[in-house]
């Protein structure tokens, strides 16, 4: 095997560097000025795509808290994706891993992944949706639910950003978040944490109905059967239903 | 766009290019748009990952990914960007210059070796725009050239990048393309540019051909045996009839000089 001299790896290693955070750096060039061009395309484009694909917390944080995020996630992490539309998804990791810098937007991680959920179930790989009828009994009939889907649990309220300061408002928040088949568009619904529970079951269970399963997770859980419970789980599975999330009963 | 391209009943083009990394593993609207895309028309890839200059190891799980959707796209050509996007294992997501020098052709021909061995096909690669060389020791066209016949590979000539490049480095255009191996082109990229200073020029993809760069690829075609040319354009995209005037623009040159085609 031929292996690269030292010297031309380093003369690569200072120009990619330089690319990455911008810093003066001794390179045998031209131009200086002409050097400058590199790492402005090349952040440009970095910063291009991740404003692209986290708009509303470009909007939401200050421009210089933004712009400072961007640099050094560019300079200090190593984007291991060859694929630039999910570079993105590494800056999730790059603020959950330095969250004392970030510590006065203490919801901007969940922000961030309730971002890169639309994008992702978006685009997820297609798979198979198994064949079905119409609905008949909601409750005890095994039911089959669209597969390109997340359920995703959150700290903030970032789903209700434009209303509301997530900061205030630290809890448990549970959000469905799916594909419609037809159109490719991406739903987010939220659920209370026993519906989050309930559908989670539902979900790795199919040959299960979901009275079975309710009463399962009511058992193991302390919580009671009751009419109540059974509507407000019928009225959930309807509506998601008629948004075409649980697409029908199994067709055996 | 891509809608109103797959939509498209006459003045359509003979062929589209897009890059693998944007559409690998992507289902839903993007995925149909791309099934659409590939069942009307012929298909070139022109990748942006590979990185063939790049310092760091080929990416074989990147590869492996890479050979399986060019096999289920049926991809005619493949090329790739004779600069690196990756160093020190981190990626760039933008085309570094690579420094003109023997140890680096020796290098690139090994992987260019590596990679065509492995995907079962030849690979095209193309002379890209650079703003500064970086500690070259020969010539630009010298290190194309070895890397294109030791490695075997095929060559897509992009004649903007060679424009701009003369441009920017003082140098003549056509005497540049007259010492490439022009038996190895096999695909040909015009674009516009975009001059961002009295010396410098930035290639953009996001602008219309301009006319020297028109008549360049006129004085380069007849040296050439007929291959695909493919009009880029990235962003600042006009109306489907202007794109459609400068492909028509394309043809008449091309069948100009390769009078059966």
């Amino acid at each position: 095997m031929y292996k690269l001299k030292d010297s031309t790896h380093t003369l690569q290693s200072r120009m990619a560097g330089y690319c990455r955070d911008g810093k003066p750096v001794d390179l045998p060039v031209d131009s200086q000025e002409r050097l400058s061009q590199y790492r402005r395309l090349v952040f440009n484009v970095v910063k291009g795509i991740l404003e692209q694909s986290y708009p509303v917390a470009t909007r939401r944080l200050p421009s210089e808290m933004w712009n400072q995020l961007l640099h050094d996630f560019f300079a200090e992490h190593d984007c291991r994706d060859p694929q630039v539309w999910r570079m993105p998804k590494e800056l999730i990791d790059f603020v959950m891993n330095n969250g004392d810098r970030y510590a006065e937007t203490p919801y901007l991680v969940d922000l961030l992944r309730m971002e890169w959920l639309e994008i992702e179930v978006h685009s997820m790989p297609d798979k198979p949706i198994p064949n079905h009828l119409p609905v008949e009994d909601i409750l005890n009939q095994a039911i089959v639910i669209n597969p390109h889907y997340r359920l995703e649990q959150f700290e903030y309220p970032v789903h209700q950003i434009h209303q509301l300061d997530p900061a205030q408002h630290k809890s448990d928040f549970f959000l469905l978040v799916f594909r419609e088949e037809e159109t490719g568009n991406v739903q987010f619904i939220q659920l209370q944490p026993f519906m989050a529970i309930f559908l989670d079951t539902l979900m790795l269970n199919p040959t299960i109905c979901a009275v079975e399963v309710a009463e399962s997770i009511c058992q193991t859980s302390g919580h009671s059967v009751d009419q109540l419970l059974f509507r407000q789980i019928e009225a959930l599975l309807n509506h998601l239903y008629v948004k075409k999330f649980i697409l029908g009963r199994t067709a055996v | 766009m891509a809608q109103q391209m797959i939509d498209l009943d006459s003045g359509a083009p003979d062929f589209i290019e897009f890059a693998p990394e944007n559409w690998m593993d992507l289902g839903g609207y993007w995925g149909r748009t791309l099934k659409a895309a590939t069942e009307k028309y012929p298909v070139l890839c022109h990748g942006l990952s590979l990185s063939i200059g790049s310092p760091d190891e080929l990416d074989w799980d990147f590869l492996k990914r890479l050979k399986q959707f060019l096999h289920e796209h049926d991809v005619q050509i493949y090329s790739e960007h004779l600069s690196y996007s990756k160093c020190d294992n981190a990626h760039l997501y933008d085309l570094l210059p690579i420094p003109f020098r023997e140890d680096a052709v020796k290098h690139i021909v090994q992987r260019l070796k590596q990679v065509q061995d492995f995907l079962e096909r030849p690979v095209a690669i193309e002379n890209v725009s650079y703003y500064t060389p970086v500690g070259a020791e020969m010539k630009e066209a010298e290190f194309i050239s070895q890397i294109v016949l030791e490695s075997d590979c095929r060559l897509l000539l992009d004649v903007n990048n060679v424009y701009v490049n003369a441009f920017n480095h003082g140098y003549d255009a056509k005497e540049f393309i007259s010492e490439l191996p022009l038996d190895r082109v096999v695909y040909i990229h015009m674009a516009g540019h975009e001059q961002v200073a009295p010396d410098l020029i930035i290639d953009t993809h996001g602008q219309d051909i301009i006319d020297p760069v028109f008549n360049l690829f006129e004085w380069t075609l007849p040296q050439l045996n007929p291959v695909p040319v493919l009009l880029e354009r990235d962003f600042n995209i006009p109306e489907i009839e202007i794109l459609r005037n400068e492909m028509n623009q394309l043809r008449k040159i091309t069948s100009k000089s390769w009078h059966n085609v």
